[in-house]
């Protein structure tokens, strides 16, 4: 097996682009402030990071917000045979559904559908054909990083374009408040607290994947679906010992620190805590979704960028919007060097008992 | 290399939503509660997978262009008073999720697809890139109002293919190469109507090589 190297990287959050959002976070700023769950219909305050409102404009406005990074994807010619893209998300076009329930307007049906988006995508970033969709909830991310790795390693393409976004709606913000874990209260990764809740933030992010050597390279993917329950994972904590069993086995005597999941629910948050710091007891665990939000589908990707900002400038922010105490000792509250680590583990999870881990080596 | 070897196919006739009756029967042997929760595709998945009788599913990729729709349809009626349950099995993938929910059976490997051009061709060239032995599923939920608007079908379908790199007891070899052969990337209606006439079939679009199917 060949190795692949992430070659470029970048995001866009609330708080600007990669280099922005590392900024703030190690400045403890948060981007998230309270809206009304159903926008402009009203509604409870619930937690959110946006770009500017939750309300979809026709043309969405989306396509304004993620300007920015497409200038600063690389030059290739993505999309064709041998420099595909891989769009990854969880949102494509709901927002756009939303609105036409609203409000009637039939303008909104242009940018309903998955493949709507990707062709304003397409036409915006000047992209071929050759363009794989990927939606698997909150590790879709993840699984594009994957299936990139995997391309390149059946040697039948050169590059790979993963790029992800996800925007908020009205759509989404309810359906998790209908579950009960988007409320009024704040999100408190790994909190060992009496409640749990999470934040949802919008987010957008790029990560090209070679075989051409650079200072990131993507050892290992950990992958596993739990498939026991829709919106919990199984309590014996099968799938966190599933990964972390695949990862300690790749760590090859490296010490790392770990980019969790995090988002803030209790149960969740206990379990991850508590198998990482068994499987990896050295490793540093930090959650950044008390900042940012929950970026959903694209947050793999987008807390990716900033990770490895976290490695090439020697420090990387704590568990921004949470305090002790902890479920485990391990969890870094305050910013910490990166300098004595080689490595960080990235890890999401998704609806479904979805896990996802991916190993990256710095050098 | 880009080979693998069908060893066997389930199609599911294109169907309508499910009624009570038919989700009693297709889905005979699951949990009730789970039944009750499950879409129409999740239950015809459910149904052929029983059928083909796998011995152990470790990768499954499903490629779907409109997903779960009717789900989806559920979950904006249910507004100003959002459905949990409608809102979980509205988002992409949950047909399959809850097949294997509802038969607690972890997939190690879960690729979910999505959107609508050349989709077949992509599912099937990203399938053989595992070089593992993956189960193809290629469905299409049947939606109501959705499908005025051009984001459901009104008849529902379904396929599913597993694919080995194992050649012995093998129906039809799939083999994918980099070299563009006369465009044709048909969508799943087309692609269950082809398989059922067991033709050679050669899949070919801009940018995404020629997808080779022999039948054995």
């Amino acid at each position: 097996m060949s190795e692949t190297y992430i070659n470029s990287y970048g995001c866009l959050t609330p708080l600007g682009n990669a280099s922005d959002t590392y900024n703030a976070l190690l400045e403890g700023r948060s981007a998230l402030r309270m809206y009304p769950v159903f926008g402009e219909e009203g509604g409870d305050l619930v937690p959110l990071a946006l770009f500017s409102k939750m309300e979809n404009g026709c043309p969405p406005d989306w396509l304004q917000h993620i300007q920015p990074i497409i200038r600063q994807l690389p030059d290739q010619p993505w999309g064709t045979a041998r420099f595909p893209v891989i769009l990854t998300g969880s949102n494509f076009g709901v927002g756009s559904l939303y609105s036409y329930r609203v409000t009637g307007d039939s303008g909104f049906l242009a940018y309903t559908q998955i493949q709507q988006n990707l062709d304003l995508l397409r036409d915006l970033a000047g992209w071929g054909p050759h363009c794989h969709v990927v939606s698997d909830a909150c590790v879709s991310a993840h699984m594009g990083m994957d299936l990139a790795d995997k391309l390149l390693q059946s040697s039948s393409i050169e590059q790979a374009l993963i790029f992800s976004m996800d925007f908020i709606s009205p759509f989404v913000a309810a359906g998790f408040y209908s579950l009960k874990i988007l409320n009024g209260q704040h999100p408190m990764p790994f909190h060992a607290g009496d409640s749990g809740a999470i934040a949802l933030g919008e987010g957008a992010a790029f990560a090209v994947f070679s075989r051409e050597k650079a200072s990131f390279c993507a050892r290992t993917h950990a992958l596993w679906n739990e498939m026991f329950h829709f919106t919990g994972n199984n309590p014996d904590g099968t799938g966190f010992s599933a990964m972390a069993s695949v990862l300690s086995q790749e760590l090859g005597g490296r010490r790392i620190w770990i980019k969790g999941h995090g988002t803030g629910t209790l149960e969740t948050g206990k379990l991850e805590a508590e198998f990482l710091a068994a499987a990896f007891p050295e490793a540093p665990l930090v959650s950044w979704k008390g900042a940012l939000g929950h970026t959903l589908g694209s947050c793999g990707l987008v807390e990716l960028a900033l990770a490895c900002c976290s490695m090439e400038k020697g420090m990387a922010p704590g568990c921004v919007g949470s305090a002790k105490p902890f479920f485990t000792d391990n969890v870094a509250e305050t910013s910490f060097s990166t300098e004595s680590f080689d490595g960080v583990l990235c890890c999401a999870n998704a609806f479904g008992g979805a896990h996802a881990g991916l190993l990256l080596s710095y050098e | 290399m880009n080979k693998l070897f069908l060893q066997q196919i389930q199609i599911a006739e294109p169907f309508q939503l499910l009624s009570r009756e038919e989700r009693k029967l297709f889905g005979e042997g699951l949990p009730s509660g789970s039944l009750r929760r499950m879409s129409s595709l999740g239950v015809m998945i459910c149904y052929l997978l029983k059928k083909m009788n796998l011995n152990d599913v470790q990768q499954v990729v499903y490629a779907s262009r409109h997903g779960e729709t009717n789900a989806l349809e559920g979950y904006m009626d249910s507004f100003p008073h959002p459905s949990p349950a409608k809102f979980q099995t509205s988002i992409h993938p949950s047909s399959v999720q809850q097949v294997f929910i509802a038969l607690q059976q972890p997939v190690p490997y879960f690729l979910p697809l999505a959107g609508s051009t050349h989709s077949i061709l992509k599912a099937l060239q990203v399938s053989l890139t595992l070089q593992q032995s993956p189960l193809l599923i290629l469905g299409e939920e049947p939606g109501s109002w959705l499908v005025d608007l051009g984001m459901a079908y009104p008849r529902g379908a379904l396929c599913m293919m597993a694919l080995s790199t194992d050649e012995s007891g093998a129906i039809a070899e799939l083999e994918w190469s980099a070299e563009e052969t006369a465009y044709f990337s048909p969508d799943l209606f087309e692609w269950i109507n082809l398989l059922q006439k067991r033709e050679h079939l050669q899949l070919s679009a801009p940018e995404l090589g020629t997808l080779s199917m022999i039948w054995l």
